[in-house]
């Protein structure tokens, strides 16, 4: 499932660029490749930038990147070999310069050639999200055509003055006059959807798919023993025992099987009883316990807190002292559970032998009735203190060259300021690369399977106006490639991850750091001094909650375009708007359509 | 630890009292754009120094002595980018201005980035028709009818724009004692404003009383320091960035000990904009009073849409700005969601919920210092505002508000600009306004109703910062630079 999002978003990296060819916004080979694009309709943005190579890199010389986001259900082969094979040649005229003086060959040769280099250098996202995810290129231009259409016309109507103040009416003729309209018959069809915004919207949906897998995980630990302990029992009834050795196998296999089975069920109830811990302390208690509330709310604020202060300090390393082993001991306990069962029943025995029944649940209340009046004192004391003031007041935190962009980054911000913005940010993974690669890789694993079966409505956590975002780890782990058009400016993007998406943005980018580089070309941004992704706390705390330090981080990470393909300008809310009036409008007339055909109209 | 950020109540004398209060009481206000002439630029910071010298640059401290007996004139200095290293102040490479700050309002890529296009501009704070960039704004308050602060500009060291007060900017209305501002197309202005955290701003009107009045609403125009005021916490609970220039640490003018240049300013984003009253005064014979409020989003005399008081009893500004959107007016029924108000500080009308909405317009709000003008010329009369907004992340802040929300068609699913500064060229989008909440959201079309003149980007210096720039020795050092000397030295 995650297979079919990742590889709608690929880049393209070809090491040992040399520069020679014309990239200019006018140039011919621009122009091919726009032509190219439009023309094979599956492509719904593309750019192409140079990504400068490592200090520690043999080959000085940048790679060039085609970063490809095109529809659902292609393969990245599939798509290359559409785009190499195109009869425009254009792909050749962007990459001839890597066989300077073979324009003679063959052009099946050098397509060949071409596809060969091509599929060597694809890179299929290892995470990414897609806002308006079920809809193509054409659709949405069709839709969009449709939503032009009914405006022109109710600016028309309202011109008669004939509907009166009678909202429905004017919804109703609206809905007529598209009905009437033979170029709008594609609309009849209800717009598709994906699975998880149709029939898989539903909660339920959602976690009957995680049972059935879990189900069928546990049916097939089940017959791994199950069936060879069938086969040996017919075998013995029919022929008699069989030799020792092969029972022992069969009792192995059913032993390991039955102990798979066992540590899956108790893992799952573990996953449970943690849930259900969390749930308890994060959501229910904070709804019953004003104190509770308070202070959850003030841990979370010290936590994430950017600047130094007494307060945040005291509270990171009590989350230390007193967090960290609570959670290590619940942990264990889940452990144990799992694993060694018989230990916890033992002990179990060992204390209903030396305490009564009434004892142990007296016990148990004393320690929440504890545990509630020092979470009240703490928020008591909390309260005094900010009335002191000094325990909460900031110290001075030195963000060196804070709010600088480039000046190519800059201009590419303003030429596309009526359009999708873009951005391009290439960072390094830090040391260990395996170790930090493989949390990036899972923690991307887990936004990309969040973004396909939850955020649905185009919003990633309360994050908006994402059209596709991806990640590539590149380089055997080294370096981390973060491509993503979207609507706004740049700094209103970052701030709708730091304010929408904080953990997810935090455990994206916690694992990489901005290590000096050289520009790939003239004009082009280079890295002078090194960079940190600003500290985190307990891995999801602060991170990007430090604007100034993230955002420039940030900035200094990006690239300019060199060119960018982008078949629909459309912003997400205007993609889903006229989704949304293509299926008020030939869908039954009720007050929501008729709301939303009006609320589609003004300007 | 390292060392303690300042505290705000500490700074007051090192920052400039535009910050703190908009003069209200002070009805009489003019602009100088200063272009210092070439070679003149020893000659412009003695003239500057003076000025600074002569005390009509007020302070945050001078502003709240006493409010019963407010001070009854003031001045505020700001330089463009050029204008700082026209005088010399050069930008550390450890701390230099902001990219916005630097390449300036009146570049090509402001232009594209504000969607200013076609600029028909004349000055800025890159170049200018007549004299060149903009180097320095003075801005000066006074009492009604008195006449200008500073007369003696020397016309030999500097090019002189000069902007000149509108004498009818403030009126009475509903029979109020007390004279409001009003802008040139007879709307209250001024009104709206973020109140600064631990900055109690005096207008008037007492801290207690508008927070009774505004109720549970009060909060949502508190906003923190950092937002306005560099070197101290924005709403992101960090502290804003401050940029250094260099001697600045070395000079031991800092007021507190280790403080860069920057701290205590803040950076003003200007723009001079033309209003053509007889195109509004056409548009509202043709289509009525309730329309142009709809366009404007707020009642004449400053009220909101959805007042249900009596609208002729007096009420005070704290409770007529204490609303919201999403709960009584999602579909902009009262207030279209594309009138100018509502644009500009759509206050809970974006994000998921309220809380997180408020939260977020927070991160973009701007203090307003600008006022009404009136120039003649040709024989004509012509109105319009010098808009100020203050502001310590021009690209978070001012940048955001102009390119997100007042000049994006698309602003919360709409297809038109800003009713009323909007492009006026026809070919992007139509001039036009829906009303949902009339008949069948019935729709107007629009005349171009401003032009703007001109813009820069200003810093705005703390008092030191502002000592050091016009090289005035005679001003003291503070105790705890002497420290902070030592450990440069």
């Amino acid at each position: 499932m995650l297979e079919i999002v990742r590889q709608q978003m690929i880049c393209i990296l070809v090491p040992g660029w040399d520069g020679t060819t014309d990239l200019s916004e006018s140039g011919s080979v621009c122009n091919a490749l726009d032509a190219l694009f439009e023309e094979v309709e599956v492509v719904q943005f593309a750019s192409i930038a140079l990504l400068p190579a490592r200090v520690d890199a043999k080959d000085s010389r940048p790679s060039l990147m085609l970063e490809l986001a095109i529809e659902e259900g292609i393969t990245p082969y599939d798509m290359l070999y559409r785009l190499v094979y195109h009869a425009s040649g254009a792909m050749w005229s962007l990459y001839s310069s890597f066989w300077p003086g073979d324009a003679t060959a063959l052009q099946s040769e050098r397509n060949n050639k071409l596809l060969e280099k091509l599929m060597a250098g694809v890179s299929i996202a290892d995470g990414g999200f897609i806002g308006a995810r079920d809809r193509t290129a054409r659709q949405i231009k069709k839709e969009q055509e449709l939503l032009q259409w009914t405006r022109d016309q109710a600016r028309a109507m309202k011109a008669t003055k004939q509907y009166g103040d009678d909202r429905a009416a004017f919804a109703l003729a609206l809905a007529q006059r598209a009905f009437d309209e033979p170029r709008f018959d594609w609309a009849l069809d209800p717009a598709p959807r994906s699975y998880w915004r149709g029939k898989g919207a539903g909660i339920l949906a959602k976690v009957g798919y995680v049972l059935a897998i879990f189900v069928l995980y546990l049916a097939a630990v089940w017959l791994v023993g199950a069936v060879p302990r069938g086969v040996l029992g017919i075998y013995t009834w029919l022929f008699g025992a069989p030799y020792s050795g092969v029972q022992a196998v069969v009792d192995a296999v059913c032993k390991a099987s039955g102990w798979v089975l066992g540590v899956s069920i108790r893992g799952a109830l573990a996953l449970v009883g943690l849930g259900y811990l969390a749930w308890l302390f994060l959501v229910a208690l904070p709804a019953v316990s004003k104190s509770w509330r308070r202070w959850l709310k003030s841990v979370g604020r010290e936590l994430d807190r950017p600047t130094e202060t007494w307060s945040s300090w005291s509270t990171y390393w009590v989350g230390w002292i007193v967090g960290v082993p609570s959670v290590v001991a619940v942990v264990a306990f889940a452990l144990v559970f799992i694993f060694c069962p018989g230990t916890i029943v033992g002990a179990y025995h060992a204390l209903t032998a030396k305490f009564l029944g009434w004892q142990i649940i007296a016990f148990i209340i004393l320690a929440i009735v504890a545990l509630i009046c020092v979470v009240g004192v703490l928020s008591r004391i909390d309260q005094q203190l900010a009335a002191g003031n000094w325990f909460f007041h900031p110290y001075e935190d030195d963000v060196p060259r804070a709010q600088q962009v480039y000046t190519s980054i800059d201009y590419c911000e303003g030429l596309v300021v009526h359009e999708t913005a873009h951005m391009i940010s290439l960072t390094d993974v830090r040391r260990p690369n395996g170790w930090n690669a493989w949390w990036i890789r899972t923690s991307l694993r887990i936004v990309t399977l969040f973004g396909r079966v939850f955020f649905t409505e185009g919003r990633l956590g309360s994050a908006p106006g994402i059209h596709f975002g991806h990640w590539h780890i590149i380089e055997e782990g080294r370096r981390y490639l973060f491509c993503s058009n979207y609507d706004g400016s740049f700094g209103g993007y970052l701030d709708d991850f730091i304010n929408g998406a904080t953990i997810g943005t935090t455990l994206a980018w916690r694992w990489t750091t901005l290590k000096p580089r050289e520009s790939a070309a003239i004009g082009q941004p280079a890295v002078e001094a090194p960079r940190s992704f600003p500290p985190t706390r307990f891995i999801v705390f602060r991170g990007v909650r430090c604007e100034l330090k993230f955002k420039s981080y940030a900035r200094d990470s990006m690239l300019p375009h060199m060119f960018r393909f982008d078949a629909r300008k459309e912003t997400v809310d205007q993609i889903n708007l006229a989704t949304g009036l293509r299926d008020a409008l030939f869908g039954e007339r009720n007050d929501s359509n008729d709301d939303l055909i009006m609320r589609a109209i003004e300007s | 630890m390292k060392a303690q950020a300042p505290h705000l109540a500490k700074q007051f004398g090192d920052i400039q009292g535009m910050l703190r209060s908009g003069y209200g009481w002070l009805k009489s206000s003019r602009f100088l754009l200063l272009t210092i002439r070439e070679g003149q630029e020893e000659a412009a910071r003695a003239w500057l120094a003076k000025l600074v010298e002569s005390g009509v640059i007020a302070s945050a401290h001078d502003v709240g002595k006493s409010r019963t007996h407010p001070i009854e004139r003031a001045a505020a200095i700001a330089f463009s980018f050029l204008g700082l290293t026209k005088l010399g102040c050069m930008e550390t490479k450890e701390h230099p201005f902001p990219t916005p700050f630097r390449s300036g309002m009146g570049s090509d890529v402001r232009a594209l980035l504000l969607r200013d296009n076609p600029r028909e501009w004349r000055w800025s704070d890159v170049d200018g028709a007549a004299c060149g960039p903009v180097h320095v704004l003075i801005a000066e308050w006074t009492p009604k009818d008195a006449g200008p602060l500073i007369s003696d500009v020397d016309e030999a060291v500097f090019c002189v724009i000069r902007v000149e007060n509108d004498p009818c900017s403030f009126q009475k209305i509903n029979g109020e004692k007390e004279e409001k501002l009003i802008e040139a197309f007879g709307f209250r202005d001024g009104l709206a404003q973020p109140v600064i955290q631990r900055l109690r701003q005096d207008d008037g009107v007492g801290l207690s009383e508008a927070r009774t009045e505004a109720g549970s609403l009060y909060d949502d125009r508190v906003v923190s320091a950092g937002e306005f005021i560099l070197g101290y916490r924005n709403e992101y609970d960090e502290l804003t960035y401050c940029p250094n220039v260099e001697g600045w640490t070395q000079s031991g003018r800092a007021i507190h000990p280790g403080g860069r240049f920057a701290l205590n300013g803040s950076y003003l984003a200007v723009r001079q904009i033309e209003q053509d009253v007889e195109a509004f005064d056409a548009f509202r014979a043709a289509n009525g009073q309730g329309i142009c409020e709809k366009l404007m989003g707020r009642q004449a005399n400053g009220l909101p849409l959805g007042w249900t008081s009596n609208p002729k009893k007096p009420t005070s500004d704290s409770k007529a700005d204490a609303f919201r959107y999403r709960v009584e007016d999602a579909n902009g029924f009262i207030c279209p969601k594309g009138a100018h108000v509502r644009r500009v500080n759509p206050r809970d009308t974006l994000g998921v919920d309220v809380q997180s909405s408020i939260r977020s317009t927070k991160l973009h709000r701007l203090l307003r210092r600008g006022r009404p003008y009136r120039e003649q010329s040709n024989g004509k009369t012509h109105k319009g505002i010098f808009f100020i907004a203050c502001n310590a992340d021009i690209e978070r802040q001012f940048e955001f508000v102009q390119q997100r929300w007042v000049r994006k068609p698309g602003f919360v699913n709409l297809h038109a600009d800003d009713p009323l500064v909007g492009s006026s060229d026809p070919k992007t989008f139509p001039k036009a306004l829906s009303m949902p909440g009339l008949p069948s959201g019935e729709e107007v079309s629009l005349a171009s109703f401003t032009t703007t003149l001109g813009g820069g980007y200003f810093f705005l210096p703390g008092i030191a910062a502002l000592n050091f720039i016009v090289g005035n020795e005679s001003a003291s050092k503070s105790p705890g630079s002497e420290v902070a000397e030592a450990a440069a030295s």
